[in-house]
Order: structure tokens, then C-alpha cells, then sequence
């Protein structure tokens, strides 16, 4: 299969600047990662919080624009100078509130980006903008809300439609599901299991519950402190894990049936 | 064993306007005996932490309350606040989700430990309370317990928060904890620690432990009994270790939506449907609108409660499991 993106050697450090102190504390946030995703595979980066899976995810999408390191997309060295480029890849916050305006509705949310990149307007912008809401699994009359007017699941699905009407390539999708209730997480991943089937979109996952990841994804990423403590295919993870990080991680999973093993 | 917590025809509304009641708790029955460990397990919204602040009558303004709860006997919605002071903390501990919120950030670890214990023990000698609050900290499994006691809260970690917050629920040496989903915020190794601490502190201190959850998996993990509350009602109540153990039909649900970590499906299960109003009160069965199992009568008709096996469930068709 073709790698969709390859990252090498990645690296991002922040600086803490303390007034009163004269050193610099530098926290490395993404010390020299490498790893590569397939296309069409879903993807998970583990980790306890503070092992840099973030900021990685952030790199990727060009948020943050890192030290040192390249990532290739598509088999192109990556840079975000063209909208053709941002578009293909999209990114998905834990915080569905505040990756909403809460003064615009809904159908204008999905609008907005259809329009700017597809150049649609009238009929055909509102035709698109329905058919996002039914890809997402809501029927067309949530145009008329405001995001306060919806519930967790249903602004964390606004929002993976509206990150859709960019088509995109990769999907990044940061703890998605961690601020929605279990009856609910479980409609959520499962559309992002569609996508993936359907779609053929790649999907990069950031969560901290390894339950989630068994059953979603293909290869885990175990990060810790900055670095790749472990890489590869999800059976082979959690059916013969390496490192004792990764053992641990796994043994703190709530009734863990590896717990019995260690 | 004696119970030391008798609930009877519990029932709790939150008024919300002058025509509108939000219908959080219908007649909640629960005995918990001495030194068992319970965990409430239900959705967001359905009433299970209403339950937990309803013990210590902690609720808001806008809560009207009917029904009995007893404490050792002792009827605590008859209380006013300053005879609520005897169960507030000294029988009843509370640990909140949230540590970092829980704690005033403008204090040291020791003024907030010390406080409680000063005010309700009436203890004024600076050693001693220093001594009671180090231990304390010790007893919670803080190994640099010096350190932590003179900190502030923002310079912990959530797990060593969550540490102190114990240590503060304890201080007065409650029977009965309870913890309103003390792990929520925390890392899955951070989360396993914490756990693991509640698992000893109900053995070292002979605690009637409760633990208020969404996660079944992590009351599975501390608890024998489980209580199921599905929209303000208590569905399923017994020993469940499985969801071959769970006669509900909910219980059941509730299981299979959580992914399996046994064995890979690829696939998500998803309950059918959205959360009931609870701004209603039902004529019939909460569950019946999401129910796979439900049938015309239980569309039309609120079940009673029976009991199937060890477990006392409300369904007409309780699951033979």
C-alpha cells in the first residue's frame, strides 16, 4: 500500500520563559519522530497526557510549524502555502463547543467552507451542504440551529462534516470522543469506521483509551515523552507488547484482562 | 450486616420554571450494607450524581425532595444544615470529578487539609495537625508528602490532586465514601492508581466505598454490586460481573457498547435512539423507546421491580442472561 504521510525525524520544542529566572526551561515536546501511515489505514497515537501526541497531530496539520524534521504527504515534501494542500488534510478538536461559532447556525458552518473552496452558491451550496449532514448521520433540519441548540454527539458530528466538505485526504481527529458519554462514543466511532470504509478516508487518531483504539484501528503509535516508544500493528501491540511503557499503559486499562498476565 | 444506608421512595425535581420540573430521581429503593462497595453506573443526565449529593442533602435551591434516606437509622432529610454538620464529612467523605476545581487555589494543601480538620475536630495545636495532615497524605500513598503539603494546588498533577482530595474526605474518618467520578479527568495509568488506592483505603479502613460512574469497566474494576440508573431510575441492581450477569436490558446495552478489548470486531455497537426528556414523568418503561427486547406493554405500562437471580431488575422481560 502507498504511505499517505511519512514523518522524519520531527522535532518541536517550546520554550518556558521565566521572568525571574535566568535559564530557559525547553520542553520537548516532539523529540525526533519517525513513523509512516499507509493509505486507507486508521491510525492511533497512545499516550499518557504530556507525551507530545498533540503537538505531533498539530505538526502534521500545520498548526504548529515544527523545529526540525519533514513530513511528506502524498509523497510531497509538506507545506501549507496553498489552500489545495490545507485542505486535504483536516483536523478534529475534543472541544466541539469551541470549534463552533456559537452565533452562527449550523448550515452556515457547513456553507462557509463549501463556498469558499468549491465556488457553489445558491441551490447548489444549500443541496451540498444537506448532503454533508446525512454523511454525518443528521437529517437536514439541523441547518436552522445554533451549536448551543445541539447535543455533544451532535456538535462532534457537525464538526467531523464540516472537516468532510473539504474532501479530505487524512482526517486528524484529537481525542474526539473523550467529552461525549459512552452510549454516544460508540455512534461517533463508528462513523468514523464508515468514513474510513466508505470514504477511503486515512484517519490519525489521538486518544488515551485503549479500548477505542483495539477495536478502531489498524497501527498504534505508543508515545512517551516526546518519543516513539513502540510502532505497529494493532494485534501485535496488544497482543505482544515490547516495552514495559506500553505493558503498563495496558495493564491500566479499567477490568484489563492483562492485568491477570503481568 | 446492618445497612447503613437505607433509601426509600426517593424521588428528586429540579425546578427549572415556573411550569417545568426536570424529574431527576423517581422513586429510588436502595439498602447498602456496611463495607460493601457500590458503584451507580448511568449516562450523563440520568440522575446518578443527584444521588450521590442527595446523601449529604447537598442539593441546589431549585431541588424539591421527597421520600427518606436513612444513615445509621438517622433520617437525613428531616436535617437542618447544623445538624447535617455530624454527616456531612464526618460520616459521609465526598471526592468530586474534578480535583484542580475542587480545591482553592489560593491556599496551601496544608491550610485546606488542616482547615476541616481544626474547625470539625476542634484541634488547635499546630504539630498535631500537622502530624494528622502528614499522615494523612501518607495514608493516600503521597510519598513526598512534605513537599506536597506545602504546595499549592496548581503546582500538582491531577493524580496527586485526586490524592489530596481523598485525604481530605477521610480526614474526619467517614464510614460511608463516596466518590462522584473521581477518575474522569485523569490519565488510564493515573486513572489505575487512583483506583487501586480506593481498593485499599475500603479494606485498611473498612469503608462502605461508592463509586459514581459512567464507566463500566472501572466499576467492574473496584465493585461487587452494581446499581444501573437509566433516566432517573434505578433498572438493575445486583452482582454483575458480565454481560451474561446483566437482566436488563440496558445493563446489557450498556456493555456491549463499550468495545471489547478481548476480541476485535472492528465495529462499534450503538443504543438506538436518544437519552429520554426528563422533563417528563413516565407512564412506562423508561428504556422502552431504545429497547431492542421491548414490546407493546412495556410501551404502555411502568414495570415493577422483580427479582431474577441475585439481581432485582425493572422490566417485564428481564434478559435470562
Amino acid at each position: 500500500m502507498i504511505k499517505i504521510l511519512q514523518v522524519n525525524n520531527l522535532k518541536k520544542y517550546f520554550s518556558i520563559e521565566k521572568i525571574f529566572s535566568e535559564k530557559e526551561k525547553i520542553v520537548k515536546a516532539v523529540d525526533g519522530v519517525s513513523f509512516s501511515i499507509k493509505k486507507g489505514q486508521i491510525a492511533a497515537i497512545v499516550g499518557e497526557s504530556g507525551s507530545g501526541k498533540t503537538t505531533l497531530a498539530r505538526c502534521i496539520a500545520g498548526i504548529e510549524i515544527p523545529d526540525e524534521g519533514e513530513i511528506f504527504f502524498e509523497g510531497k515534501l509538506l507545506d501549507f502555502s496553498t489552500k489545495e494542500k490545507r485542505r486535504k488534510i483536516q483536523y478534529i478538536f475534543q472541544d466541539t463547543y469551541g470549534s463552533l461559532n456559537p452565533r452562527i447556525k449550523t448550515g452556515d458552518i457547513l456553507a462557509e467552507p463549501i463556498r469558499y473552496h468549491f465556488n457553489l452558491s445558491g441551490e447548489k451550496l444549500k443541496e451540498k451542504v444537506k448532503e454533508f449532514l446525512k454523511k454525518v448521520g443528521l437529517n437536514e433540519n439541523f441547518i436552522k440551529n445554533y451549536p448551543h441548540e445541539l447535543s455533544g454527539g451532535q456538535r462532534q458530528r457537525i464538526v467531523i462534516a464540516r472537516a468532510l466538505t473539504m474532501e479530505p485526504k487524512l482526517l486528524i481527529a484529537d481525542e474526539p470522543v473523550s467529552n461525549l458519554d459512552v452510549s454516544v462514543q460508540a455512534q461517533i466511532l463508528q462513523l468514523f469506521l464508515e468514513l474510513n470504509l466508505k470514504d477511503k478516508i486515512t484517519i490519525l487518531i489521538i486518544t488515551h483509551d485503549l479500548r477505542i483504539v483495539y477495536n478502531l484501528a489498524d497501527y498504534v503509535i505508543v508515545m512517551k515523552d516526546g518519543k516513539i516508544i513502540e510502532s505497529g500493528k494493532t494485534d501485535t501491540i496488544f497482543l505482544n507488547p515490547k516495552s514495559d511503557y506500553t505493558k503498563n499503559l495496558l495493564c491500566s486499562i479499567p477490568n484489563s484482562p492483562y492485568k491477570n498476565q503481568k | 450486616m446492618r445497612n447503613i444506608i437505607e433509601i426509600k421512595d426517593l424521588c428528586v425535581n429540579y425546578k427549572i420554571s415556573s411550569n417545568e420540573k426536570i424529574y431527576a430521581l423517581k422513586n429510588i429503593n436502595l439498602n447498602i450494607k456496611k463495607g460493601e462497595t457500590v458503584a451507580v453506573v448511568g449516562e450523563s443526565g440520568c440522575g446518578k450524581s443527584t444521588l450521590a449529593v442527595s446523601m449529604i442533602k447537598l442539593l441546589p435551591e431549585n431541588a424539591e425532595i421527597f421520600g427518606s434516606i436513612k444513615i445509621d437509622n438517622e433520617e437525613i432529610l428531616d436535617k437542618n444544615n447544623q445538624q447535617l454538620l455530624d454527616i456531612r464529612g464526618k460520616k459521609i467523605g465526598m471526592i468530586f470529578q474534578e480535583p484542580g476545581a475542587s480545591l482553592n487555589p489560593v491556599f496551601s494543601i496544608k491550610e485546606q487539609i488542616e482547615e476541616t480538620i481544626k474547625i470539625r475536630e476542634k484541634i488547635s495545636n499546630k504539630d498535631v495537625l500537622k502530624n494528622i495532615g502528614l499522615n494523612l497524605l501518607k495514608e493516600v500513598g503521597i510519598k513526598d508528602e512534605k513537599r506536597v503539603y506545602e504546595s499549592y494546588p496548581h503546582q500538582l498533577s491531577g493524580g496527586l490532586q485526586q490524592r489530596v482530595m481523598i485525604a481530605i474526605a477521610l480526614s474526619l474518618s467517614p464510614e460511608i465514601l463516596v466518590a462522584d467520578e473521581p477518575t474522569t479527568s485523569l490519565d488510564v495509568t493515573v486513572q489505575a492508581q487512583i483506583i487501586e488506592l480506593l481498593k485499599k483505603l475500603k479494606i485498611k479502613r473498612n469503608l462502605t466505598t461508592i463509586l459514581i460512574t459512567h464507566d463500566l469497566h472501572l466499576a467492574l474494576e473496584l465493585c461487587e454490586r452494581i446499581v444501573v440508573i437509566y433516566a432517573g431510575e434505578i433498572v438493575e441492581d445486583g452482582f454483575i460481573r458480565s454481560a451474561k450477569d446483566a437482566h436488563h436490558p440496558y445493563t446489557k446495552a450498556l456493555f456491549e457498547i463499550i468495545p471489547d478489548i478481548k476480541k476485535k470486531i472492528k465495529k462499534f455497537k450503538v443504543i438506538k435512539g436518544e437519552f429520554p426528556d426528563m422533563k417528563e414523568n413516565f407512564k412506562n418503561c423508561s428504556f422502552s423507546g431504545r429497547c431492542e427486547f421491548s414490546k407493546a406493554k412495556c410501551r404502555r405500562y411502568q414495570p415493577e421491580v422483580v427479582r431474577v437471580g441475585k439481581n432485582y431488575v425493572k422490566c417485564f422481560y428481564p434478559l435470562k442472561g
